[in-house]
């Protein structure tokens, strides 16, 4: 043995000596000047790099526990659940499941600090969770919400690159985030056993940003995309205080797309940086229901909506933080009983998340762009390949001197039990005349989640107050996503549109309540239309129950803030070049200016047959705005009046000049409605909405106004109740003359659909308002007994004058 | 100061040379270069694609109840009364409620192309100052006209209900032919014939079947309109307003 031992360790000496005398020769040979890739490929030896390839993660439960307050209790835990978590390997990729990690911590010899990268990239995956619900400590749960899964085609990415230390509000790191091409899944299984989706197809959310993490006692954790307090400012470069976000366009997963409007330099495919495509798919085979066709889209779903953003943003923020709410009655009131009794226990309770994120659109040639940023973009359109889409370009504020934003407000997340929210008022409807009372009260604003007289469900909360959107696109185009045949393509690719469109939204508050329901089948509907687009009720089954989500909304915006400067409308605008202000966008708008909105309701959502159903009762939808036309605020005329400014006033939009009428509306009642997805041109390239709307007879309080502008006198059709059945399209297709895009509205209103005595339109009260204050006086009434109003409505945007 | 001043002289006569240059129309039209939309709208009221009334087997108006428009004047009521001629006499705050019903009300309006652009007016207020206003120009092209097509009504009557109400309390039934606007008597064949569904219907041989009332309109045709309507906000400041 000894022997042995003395054998190892003379083997050892020996090694230990070749190893100096390689290091010494080692040093001699580092006489020699390294190249760059030597030098790389040394640092890299520095750092942690982790590999880790796993088959298969099973998970039983993971949870989130809030403390709330409930009717009986000022904190009662309550846990969100996911159970059956499983991670596998991506049916849409042939990468083994791994991850891989890397790690250096080095320091910059100039300056002296200590910065970190770090970087992670996991191969594609599939991550299931069979059932998500919301639970009580006693393991009381609601229904399930559904089966969730994420699917991912490409890699994930996440780096991390800091200068000084790891949170430094005074120093710039830079961050990757990658999340490609994911499809995410929310699956229900309705009365026929049928399991149907919802998807989010080609989620991303594909950012490279330089800004500075820290922490702050009252803000939480925060990424910003400055260094300190400062502001990029119109004309400011970026630098190392002043950052930015770039959301980079990602190349589809698939392979073989035909290139629609959107293909990089390597003419591959891209969709936006920001994308949410939301599809739909009907009785899915439950033995693979996430299998993908060829074009790696979930297979057999149909596109209802996409949303997307890209390109930089800056003077941006995101900040997440735990919110105590226990002695807070205001932001969503105290908790009540499912008979309506109430408690003096806050809704929020003494934990909960709050999150905020706001950034800034780069403009056409905005100074932040530097060298190498894409100006921001925003697009709406079909979900899906072989769709059309909008794009909103040359983004700024109101005033076109500024940056357009998006902030989020306030939002938090919550988990409670309790019947009712509250909402903030909004003042200028709680004092917009009906009849002899106002059009909204302050009871309008505590709104119900959910009708059920003896139980609570357990809800998750999404509350948002004081959401800010303010951009105006003075260029919008109309887009084509992949695989759109060549005749579908559209004869220009709008690059020099002279139009833009804006809806902007000012303090937008909203609360979202969702818990699982097992729904009464036979009184869960969806709609399907008969060969003359009349729409058809259809119940999911004659007994049982069905899966749905319950839901209760309310939202609500805000016209315009004191001095105009920020407002929620509906805008065209008429861009061409003034020649009074060097060829800068004319920025005459027209449409509807300064609503004033809320919106209330419960119901339930279903995804059965292949279309998203929402049951909606006890719905309110009030409603003041502006019908306007004039210059943006800020915007140089066109023609200089002999006199005086030659410049729309900066608080134009707190002005009445522009306005040609305000229209006033309050719509109560029960609706029922289903949304068909056909966004792929082979079904029409439309969103279509079929459903109908009952005013009971009993109803009071729903009006339709057309008021003066000036002195407020109107005319009120008010208190109408019947019942309406309605089959709109919303088409965006191709102009046959031009080439060119356009949008199509097409609707078929039933008046009194079921032909009977409730159903009949009536508007029991005609009244004309006098200016200002009085109530009103009668003139009459209306009743209209049935009926049907079909109606085409399209605009084609045009660039040069009228032929 | 010698080459300054050659320098501004050069400044100066390129800018005389571009006022004194004259732009063509073409080159004014690119500048004004209005951007706007072109508006079709087309509607249709209780007709089939070919704005006929659609009053067929399944059509929406195949009973043709329920496609009647009432509208009832303020405080407008009947009382029995036996002293009166027609049975009933006028009352302003109860009674039977009168309404006027349209009944077989149709119609397609189609307008082909409308083009929507922003423009100046200019105008002179009250006190003679100018005004530049921003306006809604709407363009209109003869070669596309406005097609109005059997818009109307095919009769007019005055109808009662058969229950009361009255300026407080709205009255109600069971039976929906005791509402006025759902009153549907048609013109019977014969004097003798009892075919008087609702209420008592007059004999014609003419309009039988058809539903009664003192009075139709129908209009048809082609509106074209060459030209531009300007739309803008008018305050007290402008001479008609």
């Amino acid at each position: 043995m000894k022997k042995n031992k003395e054998n190892h360790s003379s083997k050892f000496i020996l090694n230990a000596l070749t190893t100096s005398m390689l290091l010494v020769s080692g040093q001699i040979y580092a006489l020699e000047a390294l190249t760059d890739a030597d030098l790389s490929a040394v640092n890299g030896q520095d750092g942690i790099s982790i590999q880790t390839t796993f088959n298969e993660i099973n998970v039983d439960n993971a949870y989130w526990d809030d403390h709330a307050g409930t009717p009986s209790s000022a904190d009662q835990v309550l846990r969100a659940q996911a159970s059956g978590i499983k991670v596998q390997k991506s049916n849409g990729s042939s990468q083994p499941l791994s991850t891989n990690y890397r790690l250096d911590v080095g320091s910059n010899p100039t300056t002296g600090k200590t910065g970190l990268d770090f970087s992670m990239q996991s191969s594609p995956s599939l991550i299931t969770v069979n059932s998500f619900k919301v639970c009580n400590t006693s393991a009381t749960c609601s229904p399930t919400m559904g089966q969730l899964a994420i699917q991912t085609t490409s890699p994930l990415n996440l780096a991390l690159t800091t200068q000084d230390g790891l949170f430094n509000a005074n120093s710039q790191s830079s961050m990757t985030l990658g999340i490609n091409n994911a499809n995410i899944y929310l699956g229900q299984v309705d009365a026929r056993s049928q399991l149907n989706q919802l998807i989010l197809r080609n989620f991303n959310f594909n950012f490279v940003g330089k800004g500075a993490m820290l922490i702050d006692p009252t803000r939480g954790v925060v990424l910003q995309t400055n260094t300190g307090t400062n502001v990029a400012g119109v004309g400011q470069t970026p630098n190392t205080t002043y950052g930015y976000v770039d959301f980079n366009r990602v190349a589809d997963s698939a392979s073989g797309l035909t290139a629609g409007t959107y293909v990089d330099s390597s003419g591959k495919v891209t969709n936006s940086g920001l994308n949410i495509e939301v599809m739909l798919s009907s009785n899915v085979d439950k033995a693979n229901p996430y299998a993908l066709d060829a074009t790696n889209s979930p297979q057999n779903a149909k596109g209802l909506i996409r949303l997307g953003a890209s390109g930089r943003m800056v003077n941006s923020y995101l900040q997440v933080r735990g919110m105590d709410g226990t002695s807070d009655s205001t932001i969503l009131g105290t908790a009540n009983t499912a008979s309506g009794t109430a408690s003096s226990n806050s809704i929020l309770g003494n934990s909960g998340i709050a999150f905020r994120m706001k950034g800034e659109f780069t403009k056409d040639n905005d100074s932040m762009l530097g060298a190498d940023g894409k100006a921001t973009t925003l697009e709406i359109g079909g979900a899906g390949l072989n769709a059309y889409g909008f794009e909103f370009g040359n983004l700024t504020g109101l005033n076109s001197a500024t940056r357009g934003y998006f902030d989020s407000g306030n939002i938090y997340l919550n988990l409670a039990d309790t019947k009712t929210l509250l909402m903030p008022n909004n003042a200028t409807l709680n004092a917009i005349r009906l009849g002899s009372g106002t059009l909204t009260t302050a009871a309008d604003y505590q709104h119900n989640i959910h009708r059920d007289t003896v139980n609570n469900p357990f809800s998750l909360i999404l509350a948002m107050r004081g959401a800010e959107f303010q951009a105006f696109s003075r260029r919008g185009r109309f887009t084509t996503s992949a695989n759109v045949a060549a005749a579908n393509q559209f004869a220009d690719n709008g690059a020099n549109n002279q139009w833009g469109l804006a809806l902007p939204f000012y303090n937008l508050n909203a609360n979202a309540a969702v818990y699982g329901l097992d729904a009464p089948a036979n009184s869960a509907y969806y709609y399907t239309k008969d060969a003359n687009g009349k729409p058809i009720q259809n119940v999911v089954a004659a007994s049982g129950t069905t899966s749905r989500l319950g839901f209760g909304i309310a939202a609500g915006t805000t016209g315009r803030d004191a001095t105009g400067t920020k407002t929620t409308s509906v805008l065209l605008i008429d861009g061409s070049p003034n020649a009074n202000n060097g060829g800068s966008p004319t920025d005459y708008y027209m449409g509807l200016r300064n609503i004033d909105m809320f919106v209330k309701g419960n119901g339930s959502i279903g995804l059965e047959n292949g279309s998203l159903n929402i049951s909606l009762k006890e719905m309110l939808l009030a409603l003041s705005t502006e019908i306007a036309a004039g210059y943006l605020p800020g915007a140089k005329y066109k023609t200089c009046p002999a006199t005086g400014s030659c410049t729309s006033p900066i608080d134009n939009f707190a002005r009445n000049n522009d306005v040609l009428f305000g229209l006033k509306l309050r719509l109560g009642g029960d609706l029922n409605l289903s949304i068909v997805p056909n966004s792929s041109i082979a079904d029409g390239s439309a969103l279509t909405v079929l459903g109908d709307f009952t005013m009971p007879a009993t109803a009071t309080g729903n009006t339709v106004q057309i008021s003066d502008p000036i002195d407020g006198s109107a005319i009120g059709f008010d208190n109408i109740t019947g019942k309406l059945a309605f089959n709109t399209a919303l088409v965006v297709g191709k102009d046959t003359a031009s080439g060119l895009g356009k949008v199509g509205v097409n609707t078929a209103v039933y008046f009194n659909p079921d032909k009977n005595i409730d159903g009949a339109l009536r508007v029991k009260d005609i009244n004309f308002y006098p200016p200002s204050t009085g109530a009103g006086a009668r003139l009459g009434e209306l009743a209209i007994t049935g009926g049907r109003l079909n109606s085409s409505f399209s605009i084609v945007p045009r660039n040069g004058a009228f032929n | 100061m010698k080459k300054i001043s050659t320098l501004l002289l050069a400044l100066c006569a390129t800018v005389t040379h571009a006022d004194l240059q004259t732009l063509d129309n073409d080159a004014l039209q690119a500048i004004n270069g209005q951007a706007g939309a072109d508006l079709s709208l087309m509607l249709n009221l209780n007709q089939t694609s070919n704005s006929i009334f659609d009053n067929g087997i399944g059509g929406v108006c195949e009973n043709v109840e329920f496609c009647h428009i009432g509208l009832a004047i303020n405080k407008r009521f009947v009382q029995a009364d036996a002293t009166k001629p027609s049975g009933w006499a006028e009352t302003s705050d109860s009674g039977n409620k009168l309404w006027l019903v349209f009944k077989g009300v149709q119609g397609t309006l189609n307008i082909q192309k409308m083009g929507l652009d922003g423009a100046d007016l200019k105008y002179l207020d009250k006190s003679n100052t100018e005004i530049i206003k921003p306006a809604i120009q709407l363009s209109f092209s003869a070669a596309q006209p406005i097609l109005i097509r059997n818009f109307g009504f095919n009769a007019l009557s005055i109808e009662q209900d058969n229950f009361t109400s009255s300026t407080t309390a709205q009255g109600s039934s069971a039976n929906i032919y005791d509402y006025a606007y759902f009153k549907k008597p048609t013109y019977a064949a014969t004097a003798n014939s009892a075919n008087q569904q609702i209420a008592t219907a007059t004999p014609s041989a003419y309009d039988h079947g058809r539903e009664t009332g003192f009075m139709g309109l129908m209009m048809n045709g082609n509106l074209a309109i060459q030209g531009k309507v300007m739309v803008f906000s008018c305050d007290g400041s402008h001479p008609r307003c």
